[in-house]
C-alpha cells in the first residue's frame, strides 16, 4: 500500500511543475479542466485562480461567479452558526462592484469580472508566523491551516499580516476566522465558480492526462 | 455416462444464459450512465451475442428489472434505465436516429397537442437532435396531409409569420390559434 | 440575542440630519418587509399626506429572512404613498440587489426616512455610524457614473442605493436603484427627490443570527435540489436533457450547446442542469434569451454571465456585452432583466429596423433603452408610459398639447427611423422636465387629465386595468382568467404578483398544473390559458392564496418571481413542490414556530390594513364601485368570440360580479362595498382601524 502523504506530495509537486508558468498550462489537460470545471479558454485567459494547498486544490473561476454571495452565507452558517459575510472565509462581495482589484476596471459597474477570493493555505503562512499566541497551526493529517480558538485572543495580527487580506476578527466572538478548506462554499455554489478537489482526485486526472498523451 | 454429460451441458447453458443476461444488463446500465440508450442491435454486437437470442434475453431483462425500459422505435428498440434517462429523452434520440421525418412530425405534434396542450413550432424540428430544414418539414407535412389517416394534422401561420403545426385530435382550432398567438406576444410573458 | 430580526429600526431625519435607533416593536406581529412598512405608515403618516412633503415617510424594510441566506432573499420592500395616482395612496415598491441584506448586517430591520434636507444630501451607513454628507458634486449625475464615483469614494464593500436624474428632478415616474439595475418603482425616486436625498451607501459588518443554522442549511439544500426551478419557478427546461420528460419554452434556457459566449476568457458552457446538482442551478435561467432568442439564441451570444440579487441561486439578470451600444455612445456592458428590455415597440410606435443581424432590434434597442432608463432612474410603470406615449403619438395628441415651437424642435424623425438616440432624447426630456413633453413623466392620471385624452382611454388600452385610478396591469385576466383579474383589483399600482403567472408559464402540462392547484384549493381552481371556465369558489380561494402568499414574500423578504414552491422539477415528486417552506424557513431562522397558516394570517392582516387604508385615503365607502372596476377591454376584447369558449382570454361581466362576491367573501369584506367589516378587522387585531373607518363613515354596516 502506498504512503498517502508521500503520494500527495508527489502529486502536489507534479501539479506545481505543470502550472509553474500559470494556469494556462491547464488548458492542455482535458481531465484537469473537467475536474476544475474550467474551460481551456478560461484557463488561458487568466480568469481562474488555482491555489494548491496542503490538502486540496482550490479553484475560483471569475467566468462563472455570478455574484450571489451564497458562498459567504454558507461558509458562516456552516462554520459560525450565523449569516455574517463580514467574517466569511471566502470573500466575494468586496470584488462585486469594483472588480477584483477594487479599481473599477472590473465588477458589475464595468465588465462583470469579479470572483470570490479564497484562502491560499500558504506553505509559509504569514498569518501563522504573525500570531503571537501560536493559535494558527497546520493540521497534522490534512495540513490545513486552522485556528485554535482557545488560544486566539482576537488581536488581529493575522489580519494585518495576510497579504491576501483573508482572515477577519469576528467582532462578536473576538476570534479570528480563516478558511479551513471545509468545502461547503464550493459544494453549494450555484454556478460552480468554486471548486475544491482533493489531491487524490487531481492525481487521477493527471494520470488520465498522461495516459491520453501516450 | 451420457446422462452425466447431458446434465453438465444443461447447467452450463443456464449459467451461460445468466451470464449473458448480466452482460446485457450491465451494458444497458453503463450506457445510461453515459446518457445514451442502446439498441438491441448494438447490444448484441457489443456483447457478442447472437441477435435473436439477445432479443429473447432482453425481453426477460425488461420484465425482471423495473428500472429497465425500452422505447419501441420503428426500426429498433432502445433500452435505457429509468428514471436516469427520461422516456421522452430516449424518444428524441430514437426519432433522430431513425431519421423518419414524417413519423417524427406526427409523433411530436400529436404529443404536444395532447399533453400540454400546445401547437408545435415547425422551427423546433430544425434544432438538435432533429435538424431538419424548414423545406423538408413543409414537404413532409404536405405528404402527411394527403393521407386521410392524418386529417387531424393542421398548419397555422401566425401573425408574425411563424409556421405552427397542431393536431385536432386533441386541440381545437380556435384554441390552437390562441395559444400560438399568445406564445408570440412577449408582453404576456414579462 | 435576536434571531432573524435585529430588533432595531434606523430612523433618518433629513431635516435635522440626525439618525436615531429605536426598538422594532413590530416584529412578531407584522413579521417585516411589507408588514413593517404598512404598520409604520399607518401609525406615523396621516391620510392625505403629500408624498412631496417633509412629513411623508418612506420605510425601506427587510424581513427576518433577509440576509440570513434563504434562497432569493435579497429583496427590500419599500412602503410610501404613491405620487403617481391622483390622491396619495399607500403602495409598496420592491427592490432586489444587495441593499436589504446590508440593512440587516448594519443591525437594523428597516430604515425609516423622514423630513427633507435643505440641500442635496447623501447618507453613509456603516453599522452604527451614520453620516449625512453634501451631495452637490453628484447633482445631475446619472446612476452609472455615480456608482463609479461614489463607489470609489466609499470603497468596494458598500452597496449603493441611488436616485437618478429623474427622481432628483421630482419626476413622479421615477425609481431608486441599487446594484446597477435593481430598481424600485412607483415614484420612490420622487419622494427622495423631494427630500433632497441622492444616495444611501451602506455596508454592515454584523450578523443575521439564525436560531437553527443546520436546519436552515438543510432546508436551503432541500429547496435547491428538489423544489426550485428557474426564474418564475419554471420547472421545465427549454431543452431536452437526459432527465426531463417535458420540454417547453420557459425561462429555464440552459442546456447542452447553450454557452455564455461573451464569458470572461471565452464561452462558458451551461451543460445539463440535473436537479440533483445544486452547483448548476445558476446556469438554468436566461431571461433575455427567453424573450429575444427563440430561434437565434441571441442572448447566449451576448451573455457574459448571469447576475442578480443577494443570495439568490437563480441569477435572472443578464449581464451582456453588446458591441452596437458603443456606436451610440453607451457602455457596451449592460445588466438588465425582463421589462427593462421591453420598450422597443412602446417607445418606437412607428416601427423599428434591424441593426447588425436580422431581428436584433429587440436586443440593441432593448438593452440601449434599459441602460439609459436605469441611468436616469426613470420608471415606465410596467409599460404604462410606453402605452400612453404610443397612444399620444398615434392619435395626434402631441400636435395638440405641445406648444408649436416645442413640437417642432423635438426630433421625431429619430423615432420614426428606429434610432436609439430617440430613446435618449425622450428619456432625457422626461427626466429633466423639459417642456410640456415631460408631462409623460407624471404618470397616466396626470397625462390623461392634463392632455384631455379621451374618456375611454383606459377602457380601450389593454395596458390599463383600473380606470378609476389610472393604474396599469401586471398579469391580469390574461393570466389564469379571473385569478389574475382579481389580483389586479387590489392595489394602488400594478400588483407585482407572480404567484399565479409562475404557474401558467412553468412548462408543465395543464393536467399536472390542474391536479396540483385543484388539489390545493378544490375542483375548479385551475382554468386553462385561452380556454377559461366560469368562476368557482375554489378559484376565489386560489386567487386569495396567490396574493396573500405574495405578501408573505414581501414581508419575509423573498422574491415572488421565484417563490412560492408550488411545483417542482422532479417527476419523482409528481412535480409537486412544498408550500410550507416559507414557514419552515421563518421558524428555523427566528426560532419562533410558525405554521404555513400562521404566516399567511399575518400576510392577510397586512392586506386587510392595506384595504382599509385605501378606503380612508380615497374617502370611499364603496371600493367595489370607486376602486375595483376593471377596464372594459377585459370583457370586450375579441368581439367575435364568447367568453368561456376556446380561443379567447375575455371575461364575462356577470361572471366577474360573481367572482368579486366570492373574492370579497373569502377576505371577509362586505360584498356590496368590498370594504373589510369590523368583525374581519377585529379578527386580525385591527379593531382600531375599524374605529378609524367608522369615524370616517366608511365602515360597512
Amino acid at each position: 500500500m502506498s504512503n498517502k502523504i508521500f503520494d500527495r506530495e508527489v502529486t502536489r509537486r507534479n501539479f506545481l511543475k505543470l502550472t509553474a508558468k500559470g494556469t494556462a498550462a491547464l488548458a492542455a489537460s482535458a481531465p484537469l479542466l473537467e475536474l476544475f470545471r474550467v474551460t481551456a479558454a478560461e484557463a488561458e485567459a487568466g480568469a481562474v485562480t488555482v491555489i494548491p494547498t496542503a490538502n486540496a486544490v482550490l479553484v475560483s473561476n471569475a467566468a462563472r461567479c455570478t455574484g450571489c454571495g451564497r458562498c459567504e452565507i454558507n461558509c458562516t452558517l456552516a462554520n459560525d452558526g450565523k449569516a455574517m459575510p463580514y467574517i466569511s472565509r471566502v470573500k466575494m462581495m468586496r470584488n462585486l462592484y469594483l472588480g477584483n482589484n477594487h479599481d473599477g476596471k472590473g465588477g458589475v459597474y464595468a465588465n462583470f469580472d469579479y470572483k470570490p477570493d479564497t484562502c491560499h493555505q500558504c506553505e509559509d503562512p504569514a498569518c501563522m508566523n504573525a500570531c503571537p499566541m501560536k493559535a494558527i497551526y497546520a493540521d497534522e493529517t490534512t495540513g490545513v491551516r486552522k485556528i485554535d480558538k482557545e488560544k486566539c485572543v482576537g488581536c488581529g495580527a493575522c489580519v494585518a499580516a495576510c497579504p491576501f487580506k483573508m482572515p477577519t476578527i469576528d467582532p462578536e466572538e473576538k476570534k479570528s476566522t480563516k478558511c479551513i478548506s471545509c468545502g461547503y462554499c464550493a459544494s453549494m455554489c450555484p454556478c460552480g465558480a468554486l471548486t475544491i478537489c482533493t489531491w487524490e482526485q487531481v492525481a487521477e486526472a493527471m494520470a488520465k492526462y498522461s495516459a491520453d498523451r501516450l | 455416462m451420457s446422462e452425466e454429460i447431458m446434465k453438465e451441458d444443461t447447467m452450463t447453458q443456464e449459467e451461460q444464459r445468466v451470464a449473458d443476461m448480466n452482460l446485457l444488463t450491465a451494458r444497458i446500465r453503463e450506457m445510461s450512465g453515459h446518457r445514451r440508450p442502446i439498441t438491441e442491435e448494438s447490444l448484441a454486437k457489443d456483447c457478442e451475442i447472437e441477435q435473436d437470442y439477445a432479443n429473447a434475453l432482453l425481453e426477460e431483462i425488461e420484465a425482471a428489472n423495473e428500472d429497465i425500459c425500452a422505447y419501441a422505435g420503428q426500426k429498433h428498440k432502445y433500452f435505457y434505465v429509468y428514471p436516469t434517462l427520461a422516456h421522452n429523452y430516449v424518444r428524441s434520440i430514437a426519432l433522430s436516429e431513425e431519421k423518419d421525418i414524417k413519423n417524427t412530425i406526427l409523433t411530436l405534434v400529436r404529443y404536444d397537442s395532447k399533453t400540454y396542450p400546445r401547437p408545435t413550432k415547425a422551427a423546433d424540428f430544425a434544432k438538435e437532435p432533429y435538424r431538419y430544414t424548414q423545406i423538408q418539414v413543409q414537404n413532409a407535412v404536405r405528404e402527411l396531409q394527403r393521407d386521410p389517416d392524418n386529417a387531424d394534422l393542421k398548419v397555422y401561420n401566425s401573425k408574425k409569420g411563424t409556421y405552427f403545426l397542431y393536431s385536432t385530435l386533441h386541440l381545437p382550432e380556435k384554441l390552437a390559434i390562441k395559444l400560438a398567438e399568445d406564445s408570440e406576444d412577449a408582453a404576456l410573458w414579462f | 440575542m435576536a434571531n432573524g430580526w435585529t430588533g432595531k429600526l434606523l430612523r433618518l431625519n433629513l431635516t435635522t440630519k440626525t439618525a436615531t435607533v429605536e426598538d422594532n416593536k413590530y416584529n412578531e406581529e407584522w413579521l417585516g418587509g411589507m408588514g413593517l412598512g404598512y404598520a409604520i405608515m399607518h401609525d406615523e403618516v396621516p391620510v392625505g399626506t403629500d408624498p412631496a412633503a417633509p412629513e411623508m415617510k418612506m420605510v425601506m424594510a427587510a424581513g427576518p429572512l433577509t440576509g440570513a441566506g434563504a434562497p432569493c432573499s435579497g429583496r427590500t420592500n419599500i412602503t410610501l404613498y404613491s405620487p403617481v395616482t391622483e390622491k396619495p395612496l399607500v403602495v409598496d415598491a420592491h427592490m432586489g440587489g444587495h441593499f436589504g441584506p446590508q440593512i440587516k448586517y448594519c443591525g437594523y430591520d428597516a430604515i425609516i426616512i423622514e423630513g427633507a434636507a435643505d440641500s442635496l444630501t447623501w447618507v453613509k451607513i456603516n453599522d452604527d455610524k451614520v453620516e449625512f454628507n453634501d451631495a452637490s458634486e453628484f447633482a445631475g449625475m446619472g446612476t452609472r457614473e455615480m456608482n463609479k464615483v461614489l463607489g470609489q469614494q466609499v470603497g468596494s464593500e458598500y452597496t449603493l442605493c441611488l436616485n437618478g436624474i429623474a427622481g432628483e428632478n421630482k419626476v413622479r415616474m421615477s425609481v431608486l436603484l441599487n446594484d446597477v439595475n435593481h430598481a424600485a418603482g412607483v415614484g420612490t425616486g420622487y419622494v427622495w427627490g423631494c427630500k433632497n436625498l441622492k444616495a444611501i451607501a451602506i455596508y454592515g459588518t454584523g450578523a443575521v443570527h439564525v436560531a437553527d443554522p443546520m436546519k436552515a442549511l438543510n432546508l436551503y439544500k432541500y429547496q435547491l435540489t428538489e423544489l426550485i426551478g428557474a426564474n418564475n419557478n419554471h420547472v421545465v427546461p427549454s431543452t431536452q436533457q437526459s432527465w426531463n420528460e417535458y420540454v417547453s419554452w420557459t425561462r429555464w434556457q440552459g442546456g447542452e450547446g447553450k454557452e455564455w459566449e461573451q464569458g470572461i476568457g471565452g464561452p462558458v458552457p451551461t451543460g445539463e442542469q440535473n436537479p440533483a446538482d445544486p452547483t448548476a442551478v445558476g446556469k438554468r435561467t436566461n431571461v433575455g434569451n427567453y424573450f429575444f432568442g427563440k430561434d437565434t439564441d441571441l442572448l447566449y451570444k451576448k451573455n457574459v454571465k448571469n447576475g442578480g440579487c443577494a443570495h439568490c441561486p437563480i441569477r435572472c439578470v443578464n449581464q451582456v456585452h453588446i458591441e452596437e451600444l458603443g456606436d451610440y455612445g453607451l457602455e457596451k456592458d449592460v445588466s438588465a432583466v425582463c421589462f427593462a428590455t421591453s420598450h422597443t415597440n412602446g417607445f418606437y410606435p412607428a416601427g423599428t429596423h434591424s441593426f447588425t443581424t436580422e431581428g436584433d432590434q429587440s436586443l440593441v434597442l432593448g438593452y440601449h433603452i434599459a441602460q439609459v432608463m436605469d441611468d436616469y432612474g426613470l420608471w415606465c410603470g410596467y409599460g404604462e408610459m410606453d402605452n400612453y406615449f404610443s397612444f399620444c403619438w398615434k392619435n395626434g395628441i402631441f400636435e395638440k398639447v405641445l406648444p408649436a415651437e416645442e413640437y417642432a424642435e423635438i426630433p421625431w424623425d429619430l423615432m420614426k427611423d428606429g434610432d436609439p438616440r430617440w430613446a435618449d432624447e425622450m428619456i432625457k426630456r422626461i427626466s429633466t422636465k423639459q417642456g410640456e413633453f415631460a408631462t409623460l413623466g407624471e404618470g397616466a392620471w396626470r397625462v390623461v387629465t392634463k392632455w384631455g385624452l379621451p374618456e375611454n382611454f383606459y377602457d380601450q388600452s389593454m395596458k390599463f386595468i383600473l380606470p378609476k385610478l389610472g393604474v396599469g396591469l401586471h398579469h391580469s385576466s390574461e393570466s389564469m382568467g379571473q385569478v389574475g383579474a382579481l389580483i389586479n383589483i387590489l392595489f394602488n399600482r400594478d400588483p407585482m404578483c407572480h404567484t399565479h403567472q409562475n404557474c401558467i408559464g412553468n412548462g408543465l402540462p395543464n393536467e399536472v398544473i390542474q391536479s396540483v392547484l385543484d388539489g390545493m384549493f378544490g375542483e375548479g381552481a385551475f382554468t386553462a390559458q385561452g380556454n377559461y371556465t366560469p368562476m368557482t369558489q375554489a378559484r376565489a380561494k386560489w386567487a386569495k392564496w396567490a396574493i396573500v402568499r405574495n405578501n408573505v414574500h414581501d414581508m419575509a423578504t423573498l422574491c415572488n418571481w421565484v417563490w412560492p414552491m408550488i411545483f417542482s422539477p422532479l417527476k419523482e415528486r409528481g412535480y409537486k413542490g412544498d408550500t410550507s417552506l416559507e414557514a419552515q424557513l421563518i421558524s428555523a431562522t427566528t426560532g419562533v414556530e410558525y405554521t404555513e397558516e400562521q404566516v399567511d394570517f399575518i400576510a392577510e392582516k397586512v392586506l386587510q390594513l392595506h384595504r382599509a387604508m385605501t378606503a380612508l385615503e380615497m374617502g370611499s365607502a364603496n371600493l367595489r364601485q370607486d376602486h375595483d372596476p376593471l377596464s372594459a377591454w377585459v370583457f370586450d376584447r375579441d368581439p367575435d368570440k364568447e367568453a368561456f369558449t376556446p380561443g379567447t382570454s375575455k371575461l364575462d361581466r356577470a361572471d366577474f360580479e360573481v367572482a368579486l362576491d366570492m373574492f370579497y367573501t373569502e377576505f371577509g369584506w362586505d360584498v356590496a362595498t368590498g370594504i373589510p367589516t369590523r368583525a374581519t378587522l377585529e379578527k386580525f387585531g385591527l379593531g382600531n382601524v375599524a374605529d378609524e373607518l367608522a369615524a370616517a363613515g366608511l365602515l360597512p354596516a
